[in-house]
């Protein structure tokens, strides 16, 4: 076996001559490299990374403030929810039999109360020494429990419409928790991709070296 | 893979290489330099490194993608070294780190070109010189792959068995052996089945 193959040194074989001629022709001329006008390494690496990273902040952005949307429609529903919540235990509560006293009781009693509050009132006043004083005195607000029940829905109301509401309402939250779920995994999905792509691309700045 | 490894380790053992291959040793301390200096923007150690390898690109290049687009090629894996040259963690292994670069870039035109539509050869920038230089070349193309790139960088870039090997980080005796078995079938390819020379 010839050496002249490995390493060029001693006889040459004929067709390793001829394949080393014909072959020849195909061989590369160095031609002058065209280098960008500023050349240094650090240059042309950060000029490389300044044009990906508009691309990947941008994606990362957009998938950022769709997840951030959705997240804050996600709390106003829940927030909604709770308030609901809340406003039929307190309408439950407010159903139970309580033993109130009968709004005729009740007036008479506020109106003993405005009458005596008005004696002392204008006693007060009259008085030279505190008139002045007693002039920036309001009377104090009392509990008017009779215009509160009135203001207040009526019981037998409250049994009928509530439920049927309660009814229908945990319907259309239980399909806006179903399409907010459904667009929470998408949001995330989308997220997911746009962190893995950024890391293959991080990837690819990494050396290659074996 | 393993089989040709073994017998290139078993060749080295039994003493077939007479002569010594001393291109690693002194190669790689001037490479470490000439890396640094390009990572320091010294525009005269780009150019030398690139006189030094460009023709083993040429030659990675040409066993795997079309003879008018290599041209272009050796031109971008080197724009690409100068972008990413900063992220080679050793030095020393510049040589092997660049084949690695240009063998990605290849497999990059390949699948680029996939994607859109190929032209044919008749359209290609640059003819291939001679006809029968290209004839053969798509012989070395048709061998397994372990054998193109030496044979190629052999016969046509020039290169020694011992510069192949330093210049790509191969063993010695991978490349000793992949020459030699390459160089067989391309005998028995160019003969023909019939025994003629092709």
């Amino acid at each position: 076996m010839s050496d002249y193959l490995w390493d060029k040194s001693g006889e040459p074989d004929e067709d390793v001559k001829q394949l080393e001629q014909l072959l020849g022709a195909l061989r590369y001329e160095p031609r002058p490299l065209q280098l960008p006008e500023d050349f240094s390494a650090r240059a042309a690496r950060n000029s490389f990374r300044t044009q990906q990273r508009p691309f990947q902040w941008q994606r990362l952005a957009v998938a950022a403030s769709l997840l951030l949307t959705l997240l804050a429609g996600a709390w106003l529903i829940m927030s909604q929810h709770n308030i609901e919540v809340r406003r039929e235990a307190a309408e439950q509560k407010n159903v139970a039999p309580t033993k109130v006293a009968a709004p005729q009781e009740q007036a008479a009693h506020v109106n003993r109360a405005n009458e005596e509050f008005a004696k002392e009132f204008s006693a007060a006043q009259a008085h030279p020494a505190v008139s002045k004083r007693v002039n920036y005195l309001r009377p104090p607000r009392v509990f008017n429990r009779a215009r509160a029940n009135a203001t207040r829905r009526a019981p037998q109301a409250l049994t009928t419409e509530p439920q049927a509401q309660v009814a229908t309402m945990t319907e259309q939250q239980r399909e806006a928790t179903q399409q907010l779920l459904l667009a929470l995994r998408i949001a995330s999905a989308k997220f997911n991709d746009a962190r893995r792509e950024m890391q293959e691309a991080s990837a690819g700045h990494k050396p290659e070296t074996r | 893979m393993y089989k040709v490894e073994a017998t290139g380790d078993l060749l080295g053992m039994i003493g077939t290489s007479p002569t010594p291959v001393a291109a690693p040793m002194t190669e790689a301390p001037v490479e470490v330099a000439l890396v640094e200096a390009v990572r320091g923007g010294d525009h005269a150690a780009f150019d030398r490194l690139y006189h030094n390898y460009s023709r083993m690109v040429h030659g990675i290049l040409l066993a795997r993608v079309p003879y008018g687009e290599v041209d272009d090629l050796v031109q971008d894996v080197f724009l690409t070294v100068l972008r990413k040259i900063d992220s080679l963690r050793d030095a020393e292994r510049f040589g092997p780190w660049l084949a690695m670069i240009t063998r990605n870039r290849a497999m990059d035109y390949h699948r680029r070109t996939r994607e859109t539509s190929e032209l044919p050869d008749t359209l290609a920038h640059h003819a291939p010189p001679q006809a029968e230089a290209n004839e053969v070349l798509a012989l070395i193309r048709e061998l397994p792959e372990a054998y193109r790139e030496p044979l190629i960088l052999r016969f046509v870039e020039g290169m020694t068995g011992p510069e192949i090997a330093a210049r790509t980080g191969l063993a010695p005796a991978s490349v000793r052996v992949n020459i030699h078995r390459g160089m067989k079938l391309l005998r028995e390819r160019l003969q023909g089945p019939g025994g003629k020379e092709h």
